[in-house]
């Protein structure tokens, strides 16, 4: 337990700069002080901060105060870690000056409190530079939507796409999400699926608590999206095969966090079509044939469900998927702007990239961006591990991505 | 084995499983009372829409309840929804069939819904006067009046499909010579139903009627109560629902 100074902290960043200082035990630090860009863009916070204070107390339009309050919220939690390190420095130069005006022993007397200063600022610049990073990345608390499709690959390609999606299922259960297939194709004749989507989310308590550093669903499972290529040998032969299964991860930001943020397609923009064109329809016809899909017309992309009983709800679970497959898109161009390498970490970009290799003689993981590998296939797959296994050093990639361009810019 | 042979008999599957989805709930189906169609989901959406619109408009009226009448109930689909969508609201709602009345009643309490807030009753839409409403109601006037009455054209009946020619309510289905027959009578209770202030009449029927409807109530009608607002299609772009209104 890192020691603490009692006063300045309240039990909440005791326990958040404990988690904290515990995740960066598996991780190297990110930096040792805080960069320049870091520091202008912590000022411009605390300004924009304070002037919004005084725009809302002044504000009389009520539709602008509920953007100022969000806007606030989320300047909050970075303002207030800022502060914190500003009365830990000053804390740090009023040591220094009584350690001047005092004599040799002085020094010793204060050099533990030094350190213990030293590195409470430290981890407050990571959780700080976190913080401000996450600041620029809003889709983190989201919750998802995943879709699996076998590739190359053949029967192969399908076994493992099962595989795959038991795997993320095993972990929704661990982290006590909430699981729900929207649409599955048929299961192919050994029991693999070629295609599959899936909705994930996690009890949203309403209010966005600023204190919280935890990613939400698509915060933690972003980094599947790519492709996974797997070389083992199948069931039926001897030799090694190859295949590959494209696994996507959408953002859900439907009625999320507050319906203003919500993103929704204009109704005008959506093609709504039944598969039941011709006839009288209405009374005339008693079916139970209820599939709809439905086209974004400016994309062309489309999503289509056939799976319940009722219309409506197919209709509910196609307007799901197409909302975040558009979403997505969009994300996935702005991100493209910034440069491959961001797009390719944000889980975006090219989504024929391959992302990992499954390689079963050598029973061995590997990520291709952060270039890690793990070995325990068998208990990494079957036990829902891989999530967790590649999340940190997935993140510190981000981060490093992030924290680059900033001081690119 | 059974099951197998009653399908090959086109008996419709709603009335072999005994239950079919509705929106987002379930619902007991029995023969002859008619299977509830997607088309009559989307009545319910545009109800659903219409209802909420109107009460974004009037947020500081009366937190009275929102009486709501549906005509020809069948299976309690309609009213039922409606009554899940709309806590504060009250369904009466009628059918001429006895295991029509029967099976929206049970519905309605299998899916936690009170005397108070959903009612069915045998009464044709010509008899419910007054005088019969609110002898088992009282309640005599109402806010919105929602049907699928029986809409299909006589001559179309027997071009209908094996499941549904032999296994569903005939007078479920055929609402006479040009299908208009309930459709005539809900118009002309129409009066009587609204209440005080506004009353909006939404219906599904048959492709033919939008137009027919519209011109005979909006043009020279002998209607000057009732007003034809707007008629819709459905998601196969047929005509299919008419708005009315009574102020």
């Amino acid at each position: 337990m890192l020691p603490i100074i009692a006063h300045k902290c309240h039990p909440r960043l005791i326990q958040h700069v404990w988690l904290f200082s515990f995740q960066t035990k598996c991780q190297r630090r990110l930096l040792s002080t805080l960069p320049a860009a870091l520091e202008n863009k912590v000022d411009a916070m605390i300004q924009r901060h304070k002037d919004l204070l005084s725009k809302l107390s002044k504000e009389t339009d009520s539709s602008k105060l509920g953007s100022y309050g969000r806007e606030i919220s989320t300047l909050t939690s970075i303002v207030d870690l800022a502060l914190e390190r500003r009365a830990l420095l000053e804390e740090l130069e009023t040591i220094k000056q009584l350690v001047a005006s005092e004599d040799e022993d002085g020094e010793d007397l204060f050099a533990s409190d030094t350190v213990k200063i030293q590195r409470d600022i430290e981890d407050i610049d990571d959780r700080l530079t976190k913080r401000i990073l996450d600041s620029d990345d809003p889709d983190a608390k989201l919750n998802a939507i995943l879709e699996i499709r076998a590739g190359t690959g053949g029967e192969e390609a399908s076994l493992f796409a099962g595989e795959l999606l038991k795997s993320y299922e095993k972990y929704v259960q661990t982290k006590r999400w909430k699981w729900e297939v929207l649409s599955s194709g048929n299961k192919t004749d050994l029991g693999g699926i070629r295609e599959v989507s899936v909705s994930i989310s996690a009890n949203q308590s309403g209010n966005y608590d600023s204190d919280d550093d935890s990613l939400g669903v698509f915060g933690n499972m972003r980094y599947e999206s790519g492709v996974h290529r797997v070389q083992r040998v199948p069931i039926n032969d001897t030799r090694i095969h190859t295949s590959a299964v494209s696994v996507a991860i959408l953002p859900d930001n439907t009625g999320a966090l507050g319906d203003e943020t919500a993103f929704s397609i204009p109704p005008a923009d959506l093609k709504i079509e039944t598969m039941r064109a011709s006839g009288a329809g209405g009374q005339h016809v008693n079916t139970t044939e209820s599939a709809v899909r439905i086209t974004h017309l400016p994309t062309g992309i489309s999503a289509s469900i056939q799976d319940e009983r009722s219309q409506h709800k197919n209709k509910a679970k196609a307007m799901k998927i197409i909302t975040a497959r558009v979403f997505s898109r969009m994300k996935d161009e702005e991100n493209t702007k910034h440069g491959n390498l961001k797009a390719e970490v944000m889980g975006g970009g090219d989504r024929s990239e391959r992302v990992r290799t499954y390689n079963f003689p050598q029973d061995r993981v590997t990520d291709h961006r952060c270039k890690f590998s793990e070995h325990g296939m068998e208990n990494l797959i079957e036990g829902g591990l891989l999530v967790n296994t590649f999340l940190p050093h997935m993140e510190k990639l981000r981060m490093e991505v992030a924290l680059k361009e900033m001081t690119d810019h | 084995r059974d099951l197998v042979r009653r399908r090959l008999e086109h008996e419709p599957i709603q009335y072999i499983i005994g239950e079919w989805d509705f929106m987002d709930f379930t619902i007991k189906c029995r023969a002859p009372t008619l299977c509830p169609r997607p088309e009559t989901e989307e009545l319910v959406e545009h109800v659903i829409h219409q209802i909420q619109n109107d009460q974004q408009q009037h947020k500081d009226n009366d937190n009275n309840p929102i009486q709501i009448l549906d005509v020809g109930c069948g299976t309690g689909a309609i009213g039922i929804a409606l009554a899940r969508a709309f806590p504060q609201a009250e369904v009466t709602a009628i059918d001429i069939a006895p295991e029509a009345v029967a099976l929206s009643n049970e519905n309605a309490r299998l899916l936690q819904l009170s005397d108070a807030r959903y009612k069915a009753q045998l009464c044709s839409a010509a008899d419910f006067t007054t005088e019969a409403s609110t002898a088992a109601t009282s309640v005599m006037k109402f806010d919105y009046v929602v049907s699928n009455p029986p809409y299909i054209p006589f001559n179309d009946m027997e071009t209908l499909t094996p499941d549904v020619r032999d296994h569903e309510d005939f007078g479920a289905l055929c609402g006479g010579d040009d299908g208009l027959n309930v459709v005539r009578d809900i118009v002309a209770m129409l009066p009587q139903w609204a209440g005080e202030s506004k009353c909006t009449c939404w219906m599904e029927v048959d492709v033919s009627h939008p137009i027919m409807i519209r011109d005979w109530i909006g043009g020279s009608g002998n209607d000057d109560v009732n007003k034809f607002v707007e008629y819709r299609q459905d998601l196969c772009g047929r005509d299919r629902f008419v708005r009315l209104e009574v102020s």
